[in-house]
């Protein structure tokens, strides 16, 4: 029966199920396959995803470097007190050359779902006097650019984020709307007494996850004040922390669409 | 305009194939569509329903009953959708298809969700039987999607 479906109330069924179910759904029969795999429906889906995530999410996206040599690595964690591991993640990509402004100091990768493109974020700082430039790498495109956005649009990604206070205390700063720049609210005030520094996320049970200056990662509870150590170590400026939400936006279909539109574009470029 | 039960003014509704069914007003305007009709004072004579046949038109009219009596409670109202969408895919179809016409969200929510459970955790096979879908994949197609996908298919 589901051949005659007007579009609209099969994409409402559809958006009731789970990942696992739509993909075993591609398999069966081309008019499926074709409805799942549409962009548009790729967007309609994640964007209730990441609704819903914001109460019921329980895996985190973690980034640890160790060096020049040994990389980095991926891992989706629990989001529990310890982080226990869930999986490891390959790294789809590597976000090739440089910017405009040179060398970066921190990456963040993610999913941009106004322009369906996977990017990566970073902060620059071409020169000390300056302050630090905002460079986005588009894996369509597979080139980065400069954009002119204080810090503001760059922890729009972010739902925690930590503020020097000065002497050694920092504040942790809380984005209460998911996406809504104004909710940004002051949470609470800590003394780091020179043992950690950079705040990675909120875990659900409410601890702070900090990257500490003796390359480890720490749980804070802000009422206890208790610290735990959650074994995990790497370099304190190059961990990142992030929210996981399951999509159906592949990393292939970014880059399928990408040739193709390309092939377009070739074949359209002579009359313009 | 005042819609309460006291009023209990009828509204004669056709069907797509000429049954006519007498419904109290405030249950038919639980559809979208006819409360627009009632409130711009069209609704007088039979109001046609090109779209809907007798036998679905019944059935979507006693969900609206039941969902229009304010006596129900919610722990009732779940018993009894369980219990009403437990029908064959053909009337599924058919109540899907009115609900979206007739614009009555409720209606139309519970049976996407129904057609939904039939689906959930499910192999494609089975879905193609359920469904009565023919598999137009060729074996390297399928076999393309299942290695993209394969954690899905463990």
């Amino acid at each position: 029966m589901s051949g005659y479906f007007p579009p609209e109330i099969f994409d409402e069924i559809l958006l009731t199920l789970s990942l696992k179910t739509l993909l075993r759904c591609t398999c069966v029969c081309k008019l499926w396959n074709f409805l799942i795999t549409d962009p548009i429906f790729i967007t309609t889906h994640l964007n209730r995803t990441t609704v819903s995530a914001n109460t019921n999410n329980d895996l985190l996206l973690l980034r640890q470097y160790f060096g020049k040599h040994e990389g980095e690595r991926y891992s989706l964690r629990r989001d529990n007190p310890t982080l226990d591991e869930f999986a490891e993640l390959e790294f789809p990509f590597q976000a090739t050359g440089s910017g405009p402004h040179g060398k970066a100091s921190s990456e963040l990768f993610g999913f941009d779902a106004k322009s369906n493109d996977y990017k990566v974020v970073r902060l620059v700082y071409p020169d000390c006097t300056k302050g630090s430039v905002v460079e986005v790498y588009s894996l369509s495109t597979g080139v980065w650019r400069g954009i002119r956005a204080g810090a503001s649009a760059l922890w729009d990604h972010f739902r925690c984020h930590g503020k020097g206070e000065g002497k050694g205390k920092f504040s942790i700063w809380v984005m209460k709307q998911y996406g809504v720049a104004e909710s940004w609210s002051k949470q609470f005030i800590i003394d780091s007494q020179g043992r950690w520094s950079t705040p990675l996320g909120l875990s659900k049970s409410g601890e702070i996850l900090l990257a500490t200056s003796n390359e480890e990662v720490v749980s804070y509870h802000p009422e206890t004040q208790q610290v735990m150590d959650v074994a995990i170590r790497g370099s304190e400026v190059l961990f990142y922390l992030g929210n996981y939400v399951e999509s159906l936006v592949l990393v292939s279909g970014v880059l399928r669409r990408e040739e193709e539109s390309c092939g377009e574009e070739s074949k359209n470029g002579g009359l313009e | 305009m005042s819609l309460s039960p006291s009023t209990s003014k009828m509204l004669s509704l056709k069907s797509s194939d000429g049954k006519v069914l007498e419904v109290e007003e405030h249950v038919a305007v639980l559809c979208e569509t006819i409360k627009s009709l009632v409130e711009d004072g069209c609704a007088d004579s039979p109001i046609p329903l090109a779209n809907v046949d007798g036998a679905t038109l019944g059935n979507v009219m006693e969900w609206c009953k039941k969902h229009a009596d304010q006596k129900a409670s919610a722990d009732d109202l779940e018993d009894w959708d369980a219990e009403f969408v437990e029908r064959d895919q053909g009337e599924l179809y058919h109540l899907i298809m009115a609900a979206n016409y007739l614009n009555i969200k409720g209606l139309l929510d519970l049976i996407c969700q129904k057609v939904a459970d039939m689906i959930k955790g499910k192999h494609p096979e089975k879905i193609r039987e359920i469904f009565n879908i023919e598999n137009d994949f060729t074996p390297e197609q399928q076999e393309q999607i299942r290695k993209d996908n394969s954690w899905a298919f463990e």
